[in-house]
């Protein structure tokens, strides 16, 4: 199951994320359409003064997705297989319970149609345009053992560097 | 009139302020303390103040009956039944009791009576709540009180709550707490229970009832082992500390004792060591016990090893229960105390008041408390509104006993108390009168007068000054000439005075001159002790021996949100009494399916101290082994505890043997 | 945009003073206070929805929507009762009259102002998701310093 890891120690906050996001989300899918149709966004690159970072904070598609367990409607889903909690504009009501129980606080409100609004994780793409726009690869898709697998690497590699080093 | 008038909400001690506008309240949002929130029992403050069965005129008992008598009648009848028991009898055949409940003017007038009558014997409900912080934090710290404000708690990092269910007892002051979460801080609460303060815990110690000490030993051991103890603070603030051994608490004996892993216990000490402020808050799950004085004390030394009192943000905060009891307390409503804390053993310190109050002498040694009233053989009691039968379980147990002598009580409601009384006198209630309630943080707030006391119900200040006048002796019956003599009496009210105590949000003590403007933070540079070091005192202990074959479970008290103490308030609000409407005991679901009892059972619940029935509400908030009753119903102090804590004389109520089983 | 009352579920103690005060401003609580196993509590509240589902099926009109809430007329209620049955809070009960929430007229509405934990809150929802991002970005800043 692929999922959009973030690592945020290689954000720089250029906000690239954001803008290929509301290009994909826009009727016309380019730049300066985008702009015309007043984008809002899904995901969301925070900054944190007292640390001088850049964070990208953006649907988690959790497990066990609180917001999915608390919508009155059945409007929130969640796909058994991708793991993607997906949202249905025409049976959203606008209570915003969702949004109350979110950790991350990545769903909004559209502003035109009054319902919640949120990642799809790009159902189009084969992999999302945020992951694809990110120059820094803060953003990545893959599965979880994956990224444990490439960190379990890099450290192997440090401590053989400094095995050879002593030898 | 002023369209609204400022008050100060009369339940818990927290202070809270609000207003009283002519059919109602509006919330006071600049209040320091709650920014006006209120919590529901602050929201049916009213339903009291306008109740029917507000007590409007002086009723005297003859024979099965009442009538209504003069207030000269009354007052008259008073001072020549006190004054005939002195004569008969001596001093030690008359006892009064404060309240918690009336000002600091009232207390303070009510004990100077008592003392002058020649007797100690004035107690008040706070040695059913906090004598044992009384007794050790005025020993280790110099000052028995709270060392910071409520709101302080938001400046701290690391909260350790012990044996308090605040988030339903005290709720504002969650507000505080969880400012402080959303800054990052820790939250760890030990209780046996998974009380609503639990949910607010990032690490809940759910540890076996009365292994307080053994805990906060087991935490200091895993200080002292990892270094994390303050060793300049050790050096320079306190002395005794080279007999603190704690090596006999490891984690993993303290693990055996009180049923928490080991890792818990561990990760609790670093979280509350290396905190940059840390803040203990505990209330009656500390106090309430036969060893409360010690449990008291191993919080202190606990504070005081980490150095995490001083500063905002680190200190000790006993979370007092009613809205004037660090206040009676302040005033010397209490048999081993006069005003300013003097010791009633210590004659250098009482001579100071002998001459302030121009008295020939005044009685040295404890006086009866509450609980030894009853059996004392008194001539003459007077209760100045406690509910003592519904709130004190030997008292209960020996009610009739009170009635031997002639017993006054003055009150807002008809009692269980005043039911047993000769003479009941109406009093006026909180917003009905003048005068200072301090609160929990030792903030002293001046009340108005916003409502006419209803029928002839008088203040109890107007009453004493009566009374007194009657025996040959003056007593301002104005609560402003009162503080002034408080002022003389009292070193830490000394500055206080209608205009700062009155302003919003008062003053908190100590005020050592009228343009003092408070003092927050106590112990900042050095301990109020004499010798200005504050004392580690080495406690150990003791296991609870409680089990026993017939009785295999533990009984534990407490409150809920919706009601308060004996009830004589909340019982009368209907907003209140529908939501939360009889006594209950709480069976976790395994202890329910083994003893065959299904929510909503009618059992009985007994300890060795006798019988109450109740409804069954089985929750996985309880901890197996144990049962939980609120004492707001009269069944729950029927079967509490008579053991005391020798060095306080509070009694046992939190915990007992038990057993249970369903039945009417 | 318009305030509407959010909750955040993390800070609700239960305490139920949401409702003793709402009860005295109208003299029926339309804010009701449920626990769970007595392991958390959730305050059930009308959320003022923005495709509401009261609004949808009352067949009179006295239901409607009006900018960012909902807004009652009771001239043209006839007590039918479905609104009741659609509000999927139960957040509408009928009495001799209906009794919703309406935020208490203007102002803050009084279950807001006396919550002591501040688990309800009057704000707007970007307001509110803005500062759960701001502290979970802080949580992982925190983490990365």
């Amino acid at each position: 199951m692929r999922e959009i890891l973030v690592r945020p120690e290689r954000c720089m906050g250029c906000r690239s994320c954001e803008i290929a996001c509301a290009v994909e989300h826009s009727r016309s899918r380019d730049l300066f359409g985008a702009l015309s149709e007043m984008p809002q966004r899904r995901l969301y690159v925070e900054h944190v003064p007292e640390y001088s970072l850049a964070v990208p904070i953006l649907c988690r598609h959790c497990e066990d997705a609180p917001c999915v367990a608390v919508c009155p409607t059945g409007a929130l889903t969640q796909d058994a297989l991708t793991g993607v909690v997906r949202h249905n504009r025409d049976i959203c009501i606008g209570c915003w319970t969702c949004a109350s129980v979110c950790t991350y606080g990545v769903i909004g409100r559209d502003r035109r149609a009054r319902v919640a609004i949120k990642c799809d994780r790009c159902p189009d793409l084969d992999v999302p345009a945020c992951v694809n726009a990110c120059p820094t690869r803060a953003l990545i898709y893959g599965e979880v053992e994956e990224l444990s697998e490439a960190r379990r690497a890099a450290s192997a590699l440090k401590l053989a560097r400094g095995v050879a080093a002593s030898r | 009139m002023i369209s609204r008038i400022p008050t100060v909400c009369p339940y818990c001690a927290v202070g809270c302020g609000f207003y009283l506008t002519r059919s109602g309240m509006e919330y006071m949002q600049d209040h320091p303390v709650n920014e006006g929130s209120l919590c529901p029992k602050g929201n049916a403050a009213l339903d009291v103040l306008n109740h029917v069965e507000r007590l409007r005129y002086p009723m005297m008992r003859v024979g099965g009956d009442w009538i209504r008598v003069s207030w000269g009648e009354a007052l008259d009848r008073i001072a020549e039944e006190m004054d005939r028991a002195l004569r008969e009898r001596g001093p030690k055949s008359i006892a009064f009791l404060g309240s918690a409940k009336c000002t600091n003017e009232e207390n303070y007038l009510f004990q100077k009576l008592a003392r002058l009558m020649g007797t100690n014997s004035i107690d008040n409900s706070a040695r059913r709540c906090h004598s044992p912080t009384i007794i050790a934090l005025r020993r280790i710290l110099g000052t028995p009180a709270m060392t910071n404000p409520i709101t302080d708690l938001a400046l701290s990092d690391c909260i350790l709550v012990f044996g308090s269910n605040l988030a339903e007892n005290h709720p504002v002051v969650a507000r505080w707490i969880l400012r402080a979460k959303d800054r990052g801080a820790a939250v760890i609460v030990a209780d046996p229970r998974v009380t609503p303060t639990a949910w607010l815990a990032d690490l809940h110690l759910q540890l076996n009832p009365g292994t307080d000490i053994a805990l906060i030993n087991g935490m200091i051991n895993v200080i002292l082992r990892e270094g994390l103890e303050s060793r300049s603070f050790i050096k320079d603030r306190t002395k005794g500390f080279e007999e603190l051994d704690v090596s006999d608490y490891t984690p993993e004996r303290v693990s055996s004792i009180t049923g928490l892993s080991a890792g818990d216990i561990v990760r609790a000490a670093r979280l509350y060591a290396r905190a940059r402020a840390s803040a203990i808050v505990y209330c009656m799950g500390i106090t309430q016990h036969s060893c409360g004085t010690d449990n008291v004390t191993a919080c202190a030394n606990l504070a005081l090893v980490c150095g995490q009192i001083g500063r905002p943000g680190s200190g000790i905060l006993p979370l007092r229960g009613q809205n004037n009891v660090q206040g009676a307390c302040d005033m010397g409503a209490l048999a081993d105390f006069y005003p300013g804390w003097r010791s009633v053993d210590d004659p250098m310190a009482i001579d100071e008041l002998r001459r302030l109050w121009n008295a020939g002498t005044l009685p040295l040694g404890r006086g009866l408390t509450a609980d030894m009233m009853p059996d004392a053989d008194l001539r003459f009691l007077h209760v100045m509104g406690e509910d003592i039968v519904n709130s004190d379980p030997t008292v209960s147990r020996r009610r009739e006993k009170l009635r031997r002598g002639f017993m006054v009580v003055q009150d807002i409601f008809m009692t269980d108390t005043a039911k047993l009384a000769d003479l009941v006198l109406p009093a006026a209630a909180w917003a009905e009168k003048e005068g200072t309630f301090t609160s929990t943080e030792r903030r002293v707030q001046w009340i108005s007068r916003a409502r006419e006391p209803p029928g002839e119900a008088r203040p109890d200040l107007w009453i004493l000054a009566e009374v007194a006048a009657r025996l040959g002796f003056e007593l301002p019956s104005d609560p402003e000439e009162a503080l002034a003599e408080i002022n003389q009496a009292v070193p830490a009210y000394r500055g206080i005075s209608r205009s700062n105590a009155g302003a919003r949000g008062g003053i908190i003590w100590p005020c050592p001159h009228p343009d003092h403007p408070g003092t927050p933070v106590l112990h900042t540079e050095r301990f109020s002790t004499p010798e200005g070091r504050a004392r580690i005192t080495p406690v150990h202990h003791t296991p609870l021996e409680r089990g026993s074959p017939e009785h295999p479970m533990i009984l534990l008290t407490g409150r809920v949100v919706l009601h308060y103490n004996s009830g004589s308030m909340t019982m009368r609000s209907e907003g209140l009494v529908k939501r939360d409407p009889e006594s209950h005991v709480d069976v976790h679901p395994e202890d329910a399916e083994q003893l065959g009892v299904a929510d909503g059972d009618a059992v009985v619940v007994e300890t060795e101290w006798g019988r109450a029935r109740a409804r069954a509400r089985v929750t996985p908030r309880q901890k197996r082994g144990t049962l939980f009753m609120p004492f707001h119903f009269p069944e729950t102090n029927m079967i509490a505890s008579e053991l005391l804590d020798r060095k306080s004389l509070m009694p046992e109520l939190k915990v007992a043997a038990c057993r249970i089983w369903r039945g009417e | 945009m318009m305030a509407k009352i959010y909750l955040d579920p993390e800070r609700c103690i239960g305490c139920r003073a949401c409702e003793l005060a709402c009860e005295r401003e109208h003299g029926h609580p339309r804010i009701s206070v449920g626990t769970v196993s007595d392991l958390a509590a959730v305050p059930l509240y009308c959320h003022q929805c923005d495709v509401a589902p009261c609004v949808a099926i009352c067949y009179t009109g006295s239901l409607r929507q009006d900018g960012d809430m909902v807004k009652f007329d009771s001239d043209l209620c006839t007590l039918c009762g479905l609104c009741l049955v659609a509000c999927p809070f139960g957040a509408i009960e009928l009495d001799s009259k209906i009794q919703r929430c309406d935020l208490c007229g203007s102002g803050t509405p009084v279950c807001v102002m006396t919550c002591p934990a501040e688990a309800l809150v009057l704000e707007d929802l970007d307001t509110v998701t803005r500062s759960t991002r701001g502290r979970a970005a802080g949580l992982l800043a925190a983490r990365l310093r």
